[in-house]
């Protein structure tokens, strides 16, 4: 797995991401539902679907952006700056 | 429920707020334009934008009267399945774009000082003729964009004042073209902090206010059941939403956000690759928040508000009558901010297709940097008449304008995927992949026949399948661009 993610940095991070695209995308009951599925306060269950997914993709993005700020190539302009 | 919803203007407290908030921003853009000096300055902030201005500029130039008054609106006839216009798809709008050519761009923008989507394509397809395209199309969808905005600017107006829209619509234009004339991208990145933040206040407050009248989540969702239960299901009261409409809502408004130039600008104008990601963070938290909330606060609006006289005024509506008269004309300012922040990112963009991508490039070679300055302020007040005139005579409701001139630049996509990562894409294959690609656009969204062969996605799949074949084929058949600009475009 290290591997994977230092050979191939960028392409796991895009497959991770493109992933999480396209499982928002099935029609789960908890993303689309044709079916009143009520949860919190009568709300669709679907809502809070998204809002999970949400949450995991985002934390996701915060581990992506630490491991590239430990590579060289995400600090080329940072010299530039100062 | 408050029954059938009469229109209670307050015009006092909305000049007071508005005339108060337009100052500010006036200021600020004549501020801006004191410290704007080079022609880079202008156009993309010469790539020294940090992560707040970065970050919220890219969400409040995407996020626009369409996300805070037209979505809403649509979502109103729908329900809760309305939502999926956004929600489930706002946290890939930043980060699918920076992973496929963010970072690309940003080396790019410092390499050679690339400021635009068209000195990105020229420079990769070696073609001038590639910014003459993307100028066309850009005038042809990015006008609509723009006209959409100030339809919301009048819709406020009306609803605040009693006033006509038209009397909205002319006093945004006015007002925003002043202050891009003198400011440029700076004034506009500027200004986008102030907007965006207000946006996510108003974005908070209307989600407040919605619950409260609504009587709680719970009365509301009883409320909405006893109405028609369809509200709370897919595909929406109105059937607006079946799974092949959610999926195609998904991704159009993520992934196809590269196409769009104004948002493309936006990371060259980035200082770093730290930048990016903060400003990722940022702007898609920004997004995620402000878009559940509106569209939340629409659905809730279902339970308090009925018959109004346009679906477009319900988050007004819900401020006017939720709020005193001054509280909800500040909040309304920040309806008028996302719009407003959304002009001029486009207007700076579009002037900027015109005068350097057009004239520059390709009418009058030898300009030099400081006439062109001088010509891209003549230039915003036309282009910025243009767009009073479009939004005076209203062609269609705010979201149909949206989602069109949208659709029409995501097919730029195309030419910008295949250029980063196939080698021998060429100027003829991404110049016919455009042209037929807004053809087959136009065929699915106009031609009910050719519009069942989507099959429910919208028009933009099909349409980017079509595009990218031609590419294929058109470039397999031309020359490829000299060996140098591939090196250039491929070890960057």
């Amino acid at each position: 797995m290290k591997k994977l993610f230092e050979k191939h940095f960028e392409r796991t991070w895009l497959i991770i991401f493109l992933i999480m695209f396209v499982f928002i995308m099935i029609p789960f009951p908890f993303f689309y539902s044709e079916t009143y599925i009520p949860a919190f306060g009568g709300v669709p269950l679907y809502i809070f679907g998204w809002f999970v997914h949400t949450a995991i993709t985002f934390a996701l993005i915060i581990i992506y952006y630490r491991m590239c700020m430990k590579r060289k190539e995400y600090h080329t302009y940072d010299e530039e700056d100062k | 429920m408050n029954g059938a919803a009469v229109i209670q203007p307050s015009p006092i407290p909305f000049y007071t707020v508005l005339v108060l908030y337009l100052g500010i921003m006036a200021f600020i853009g004549w501020y801006a334009g004191r410290k704007t000096n080079s022609i880079g300055d202008f156009f993309v902030l010469s790539g020294k934008a940090g992560v707040v201005v970065s970050g919220i500029a890219y969400f409040s130039t995407q996020f626009s009267m369409g996300t805070f008054l037209g979505t809403p609106g649509t979502i109103y006839g729908v329900g809760y399945a309305g939502m999926a216009i956004s929600v489930p798809g706002a946290v890939f709008c930043m980060i699918l774009p920076a992973l496929l050519i963010g970072r690309k761009l940003i080396t790019l923008g410092h390499k050679y000082g690339f400021l635009t989507m068209a000195d990105y394509l020229t420079d990769r397809y070696h073609s001038k003729n590639m910014s003459g395209v993307l100028g066309v199309m850009m005038l042809f969808f990015l006008v609509p964009m723009m006209g959409a905005q100030i339809i919301g600017a009048g819709v406020i107006v009306h609803v605040f004042t009693g006033l006509p829209e038209w009397v909205g619509v002319v006093g945004m234009g006015i007002i925003v073209i002043l202050y891009c004339m003198t400011g440029g991208m700076k004034g506009a990145m500027m200004t986008d902090v102030i907007q965006g933040s207000l946006m996510i206040a108003t974005a908070v407050v209307t989600f407040i206010v919605s619950v409260v009248m609504g009587g709680g989540f719970s009365n509301i969702n009883h409320t909405l059941q006893s109405m028609n239960e369809a509200y709370l299901t897919f595909p929406g009261a109105n059937g607006y939403m079946p799974w092949t409409y959610y999926v195609s809502n998904i991704v159009l408004w993520s992934f196809f956000t590269m196409g769009q130039p104004h948002l493309f600008t936006k990371f060259f104008a980035m200082k770093d690759h730290k930048t990016m990601f903060k400003a990722i963070l940022l702007g898609t938290a920004g997004m995620f928040f402000s878009a559940t909330l509106i569209e939340w606060a629409g659905v809730n609006g279902i339970a308090s508000i009925q018959n109004i006289e346009k679906a477009d005024q319900i988050i007004p509506m819900i401020l006017q009558r939720g709020l005193n008269p001054f509280l909800a004309s500040i909040f309304i300012a920040g309806i008028v901010a996302a719009g407003m922040s959304t002009i001029d990112g486009i207007l700076v963009t579009t002037t900027g297709a015109v005068t350097r991508d057009i004239y520059q490039k390709i009418i009058n070679k030898d300009a030099t940097d400081e006439s062109v300055m001088k010509m891209s302020k003549v230039v915003t007040v036309i282009i910025g008449i243009i767009v009073i005139c479009f939004g005076v005579f209203q062609p269609g409701s705010i979201f149909e304008i949206n989602l069109f001139a949208f659709s029409g630049m995501a097919i730029f996509v195309v030419p910008i995927l295949f250029g980063i990562y196939w080698k021998k894409a060429t100027a003829k294959g991404a110049i016919a992949a455009v042209i037929v690609g807004i053809i087959s656009l136009l065929l699915f969204t106009l031609n009910p026949s050719v519009k069942a062969l989507a099959m429910g996605f919208h028009a933009l799949f099909p349409t980017t399948i079509i595009a990218s074949i031609v590419m294929i084929v058109v470039s397999k058949f031309t020359e490829t661009p000299p060996q140098e600009t591939i090196d250039r475009h491929f070890m960057a």
